[in-house]
């Protein structure tokens, strides 16, 4: 177990410097000197003082010298300052990952809550009426952009009965809008993709031995079937986390939700790369300790996963 | 009949509008084996499942009854089916990797089928568990329960199978195929159980297989199917020893039989062509290291035939792409006619080496027609440059294997098995190579249509003097054509010698009991 | 029975390739359907209800909606289409690369595709459009950048399984050349699982782009695209809520008809699609 788990982090290893130095890149490779765009946030720029800026930030330094500083602080949890008021970057992201965080959870439970269920059902009662029903909602929240659902919710809740407040204020009430269109996307995907699992493990030979033995369909669908099912249904689960992340910042634009979505929204219109760099590392490395778990999880699900 | 446990009357059954039994009338007897032999698509298996029905499908009873005991099953309810299933009758089925959840444990599966037909007590339930593994003398029940399906070989599995229908005492018995999917030593050890299960636990079972060898083994009565009818049936030792059908003979005289050619040509004295000299293959995968073939001598003269036998997974096959370069040797020399055979291969030493497999028809890229498969071969080895040469070529090589020259234009699905392995081998031998090997090419296809194969490997050989290197499972097979024989297990060459030595004096245990199967 | 069945299917596709036909021509030919120019403003009819005119209303700047709809056709299709393709044509390259020659190639092309799924896509994609900038090419390259690895992977597999065939044995053993191999046998028998599952992916390619462009992050103003209509006809679809139904509804139809699309095809052809996460 320990020496699964030391495995899986030693090939998270290269991965790591991979993500890290693909991130760094992108900042290099940005429009723009960055030592500039520090300044005109603040004083009339003369060449002196810009060669002074460029040579506090280090940007004459070689690319990969540049890169093995920033790795080491990133891993010192510094993610450098932003260019727009030189407050640390990860001070502004924990800040708006507290609020990211519930949206993102909350929205998961849902969506884990109604979804499993929903899934297991349309398997069971594969091709009749409510399989045919919960596939065709399912097609159609696969087909929506998630900014498509929210701007529909608010339509509905907001512009025609009034019933929730279009700005989310980042408390109880403000969450249910932003949930909901987070969550009903990723609803239908995980429905679908619980279903399929279920429909695969009803069609494995073990099943229909299991009724030859005539034992009892509540053992083979939760004992058997739902337990193998597990699997794949963790594994998408973690893939789909990254949808989620990636979905958040669509609807905390639209709500106003002070979420780190909105933040790198905002970091973008104003050029702030260290801030969106920052985000990315951030929201990569919720995800890879994400789909850790899942493989760790294999471990307790499939016995034949050893070492 | 007074001690009849199921009787089938006048039944009909059918896919959709496709009839697949008609009119079957059967009667199994307390404590029998009943045999239910005949080849796949003879509706063996639908009959099976029309007495034991599963899951909904689209099959309907359109006329006659089943009844076991005094209960009619076509008249039952889902739910008085489910208690049927187990509890009366018990089933095996053919791929005994499939019969548990391979990644449950046995002990959370055996309690869960005998909860569900109320059979279950916690206190007894080892004990229980004990004294049926010890009679079906399964060792080390404990450690049994508590391993997983998956860890366990198929043989085993089948075996636990079986214990476990047994534990539910059902009435009678239906066994699909039990052992085709098993090793030699796993299927006799199977036959044994259900020869037990019989007299120990009076059971009556339905034994359905196509292998008319396990049938004369272990059944009682027999009953041949053809077509969806029955077309003979009676006492097993009757219809083995004065078969009445045509059909039936020629299901017989498919169960194959240590045959030895005699070579009657005088000794070769050549040099060996092709040298093997302790050759290895190693493949590393996550649990380590397989050694696939270890420390493999052979030998081989031109026009002389090798047989190769051994069980899926003894390396053999392995061994033959090592020698058709196919794979890289990780230790040892091959050479042919002195020249290294280990190092990247220029166009005469791929000429003179050409391979057949097992799957004729996935030998063939299924985009192009056999022509073009061939004339591949023949521009790439040969030089033919001109597309006249190249088609007078194909034709030539058509009429040799004894194909229809028109075939050459179709696609390889559209050919049957033994034609399109006739087309395989109009392939390897166009470019005329001195060694052939042969990948168990005849064991996907219908025995009639493998002798015709060995009889043109046979005249090829002998026109040519091509030697051949002919692997296969079925060493009864082998007999029919091949000089000297090894064995194979595990990736070592147990046992080498000439064909008649080995057969009639078999120096290693292993050798004896793949031969016993026969005798 | 079976061939009945395929008949149904047959059928299916060929009605939705219809549509779908119809809907690439549309956004190919745009200029002959258009009701007024996209871009032109009209003061005097600012948010306009839909009449002969304008057939789906005016937005805030008095543009006609109908024509700024069929003027994001073009952009939305045409760009998710030649993006798939791209990222196809690359990565089934690539793919084929690392399973046939395996070493040395596999470990490199691999370990990159295993990086480029290591982000969330969308979070990368955000990051590199707004990095680079709003354009259309820097949307495509931030959905491109991790796209290309599910084709990678499939052929790669495909190509593993391939090699273990018979016919590339028999291939191998005929003298053909490893390139000859790759191109003439193993290719034609991947190429069509590959186009099912790039059909598939064509919807969720819109839906990014679309993404992208509602966070500004796509196209730039005043070319008329979906997501970026819908983004702007939100404040205030309380007076004119057909600025951002009718693009809503495009894009939503759009993909709706891709999606089944691609479906029908994998149906057709019998073959599953491939689970590529995210």
């Amino acid at each position: 177990m320990k020496f699964y788990i030391l495995k899986r982090l030693l090939y998270l290893i290269p991965i790591m410097i991979g993500i890290t130095f693909l991130s760094f890149l992108l900042l290099y490779l940005a429009p723009g000197d960055p030592a500039q765009r520090k300044l005109t946030a603040q004083t009339a720029v003369t060449s002196d003082v810009l060669e002074q800026t460029r040579e506090e930030m280090g940007l004459n330094r070689p690319f990969l010298v540049q890169y093995k500083d920033w790795f080491l602080n990133m891993l010192q949890g510094d993610l450098g300052v932003s260019y727009k008021d030189g407050s640390p970057v990860i001070v502004k992201l924990t800040k708006g990952m507290k609020y990211t965080g519930i949206l993102a959870f909350s929205s998961f439970l849902l969506s884990v809550v109604i979804s499993i269920p929903l899934g297991i059902y349309a398997a069971v009662k594969k091709d009749k009426l409510p399989d045919s029903i919960i596939k065709v909602f399912c097609f159609a929240g696969n087909s929506l952009a998630n900014f498509l659902v929210a701007v529909a919710l608010i339509y509905f809740f907001c512009i025609q009965t009034n019933l929730f407040p279009i700005i989310a204020k980042g408390n109880a009430q403000g969450l249910f809008l932003p949930t909901l269109s987070l969550s009903i996307p990723f609803m239908s995907r995980l429905i679908t993709q619980t279903r399929a699992a279920v429909l695969e493990q009803l069609e494995q030979p073990y099943v229909a031995a299991a009724r030859a033995r005539g034992m009892k369909e509540i053992y083979i669908l939760f004992k058997n079937v739902l337990h193998n099912s597990m699997i794949s249904i963790t594994t998408v689960l973690g893939l789909a986390i990254g949808t989620l992340l990636g979905g958040s910042v669509v609807t905390e634009r639209i709500f106003m939700w002070p979420g780190i979505g909105k933040l790198v929204m905002d970091s973008i219109q104003a050029r702030d790369y260290p801030v969106i760099q920052g985000f990315v590392m951030i929201m990569t490395g919720i995800y890879i300790i994400v789909n850790l778990l899942v493989d760790i999880s294999y471990h307790f699900l499939d016995p034949r996963v050893k070492e | 009949m007074e001690n009849s446990v199921l009787s089938i009357f006048n039944l009909y059954v059918s896919y959709g509008k496709k009839a697949v039994v008609e009119d079957v009338n059967l009667e199994l007897k307390q404590g029998e084996i009943l045999g239910i032999a005949g080849e796949s698509g003879s509706g063996k298996s639908t009959l099976l499942k029309a007495i034991l029905p599963i899951s909904s499908s689209d099959m309907t009873i359109n006329q006659g009854s089943i009844c076991l005991k005094n209960t009619e099953i076509s008249n039952c309810s889902t739910k008085d089916l489910r208690i049927l299933r187990g509890r009366k009758i018990g089933m095996i089925f053919q791929n005994p990797k499939a019969s548990f959840n391979p990644i449950r444990k046995f002990r959370n599966q055996f309690i869960e089928t005998l909860k569900s037909h109320g059979k279950y007590n916690k206190d007894q339930f080892e004990e229980q568990i004990f004294s049926v593994f010890q009679k079906l003398s399964l060792s080390d029940a404990k450690r049994i329960l508590d391993s997983y399906p998956y860890e366990m070989s198929g043989g085993m599995n089948q075996r636990i199978a079986i214990a476990l229908a047994v534990m539910l005492e059902p009435e009678i018995l239906l066994a699909d195929e039990p052992t085709s999917a098993l090793d030699s030593m796993s299927k006799s050890l199977v036959m044994d159980e259900l020869i037990r299960l019989r007299d120990e636990f009076h059971m009556s079972i339905i034994l359905v297989t196509h292998d008319m060898h396990v049938v004369s083994k272990i059944a009682d009565s027999i009953a041949i199917m053809k077509q969806g009818k029955i077309v003979e049936m009676g006492l097993v030792k009757d219809v083995i020893a004065n078969p009445k059908e045509k059909y039936t003979k020629s299901l017989l005289q498919a169960v194959p039989q240590i045959n030895i050619r005699y070579v009657e040509e005088c000794e070769n004295t050549e040099n060996p062509m092709l040298v093997l000299d302790k050759i290895c293959k190693e493949f590393h995968n996550h649990t380590g290291v397989l050694q696939a073939v270890s420390q493999i001598d052979l030998q081989l003269k031109s026009g002389e035939i090798l047989g190769i036998v051994g069980e899926s997974g003894s390396g053999k096959s392995t061994l033959l792409k090592l020698i058709a370069g196919l794979e890289k040797a990780s230790l040892g020399v091959m050479t042919c006619r002195e020249k290294d055979m280990l190092g990247k291969r220029k166009k005469e030493d791929l000429r003179n080496i050409q391979m057949v497999f097992q799957n004729a028809v996935d030998s063939f890229n299924p985009k192009h027609k056999i022509k073009q498969a061939i004339s591949e071969s023949l521009k790439n080895l040969c030089g033919m440059k001109s597309r006249q040469s190249r088609e007078e070529k194909i034709s030539e090589l058509m009429d040799l294997v004894g194909l229809d020259q028109t075939l050459a234009n179709r696609y390889p699905r559209k050919l049957s098995g033994g034609q399109c392995q006739r087309a395989a081998i109009a392939r390897a031998i166009a470019v005329q190579p001195e060694i052939l090997l042969c990948d168990e090419i005849t064991s996907a296809l219908d025995v009639s249509v493998q002798a015709e194969i060995i009889q043109l490997l046979l005249r090829l050989s002998k026109e040519r003097k091509l030697a051949i290197i002919f692997v296969s499972h079925d060493i009864a097979l082998v007999t029919h054509m091949c000089k000297r024989i090894m064995v194979m297990k595990n990736g070592k060459c147990i046992e080498e010698g000439l064909t008649q030595n080995l057969i009639e004096q078999p120096k290693e245990e292993y050798t004896k009991q793949l031969i016993s199967v026969f005798l | 029975m079976f061939h009945l069945q395929n008949n149904r299917k047959k059928r299916k596709l060929l009605v939705l390739f219809f549509f779908l036909f119809s809907l690439i021509l549309l956004s190919l030919c745009d200029t002959l359907f258009l009701a007024n120019d996209p871009n032109k403003t009209n003061a005097g009819y600012m948010m306009a209800a839909p009449s002969s005119h304008f057939p789906f209303g005016t937005d805030r700047l008095g543009r006609c909606i109908y024509s700024r709809v069929l003027a994001g056709a073009k952009t939305t299709i045409l760009s998710s289409l030649i993006l798939v393709l791209i990222t196809m044509v690359l990565g089934t390259f690539l793919g084929i690369l690392a399973g046939y020659y395996g070493g040395i190639w596999d470990f490199i092309i691999m370990r990159i595709a295993d990086i480029m799924l290591a982000f969330p896509q969308m979070v990368l994609a955000i990051a590199v459009a707004g990095i680079l900038g709003g354009s259309m090419i820097n949307a495509m390259i931030a959905l491109g950048i991790a796209g290309w690895t599910l084709y990678a992977r499939l052929a790669r597999g495909k190509v593993l399984s391939l090699k273990n065939e018979e016919f590339i044995y028999a291939a191998r053993l005929g003298g053909n050349s490893n390139t000859r191999i790759m191109f003439v046998h193993v290719l034609p028998n991947l190429v069509g699982e590959l186009i099912v599952n790039a059909s598939i992916q064509i919807g969720s390619v819109m839906l990014g782009f679309a993404g992208l462009s509602y966070l500004g992050l796509g196209v730039q103003v005043p070319k008329a695209e979906w997501g970026s209509m819908v983004s702007e006809g939100l404040s205030y679809m309380q007076q004119a809520p057909w600025a951002v139904l009718a693009p809503g509804l495009a894009l939503f139809l759009t993909v709706v008809i891709f999606n089944l699309f691609g479906e029908a095809l994998s149906d057709y052809m019998g073959i599953r699609k491939t689970e590529d996460g995210e």
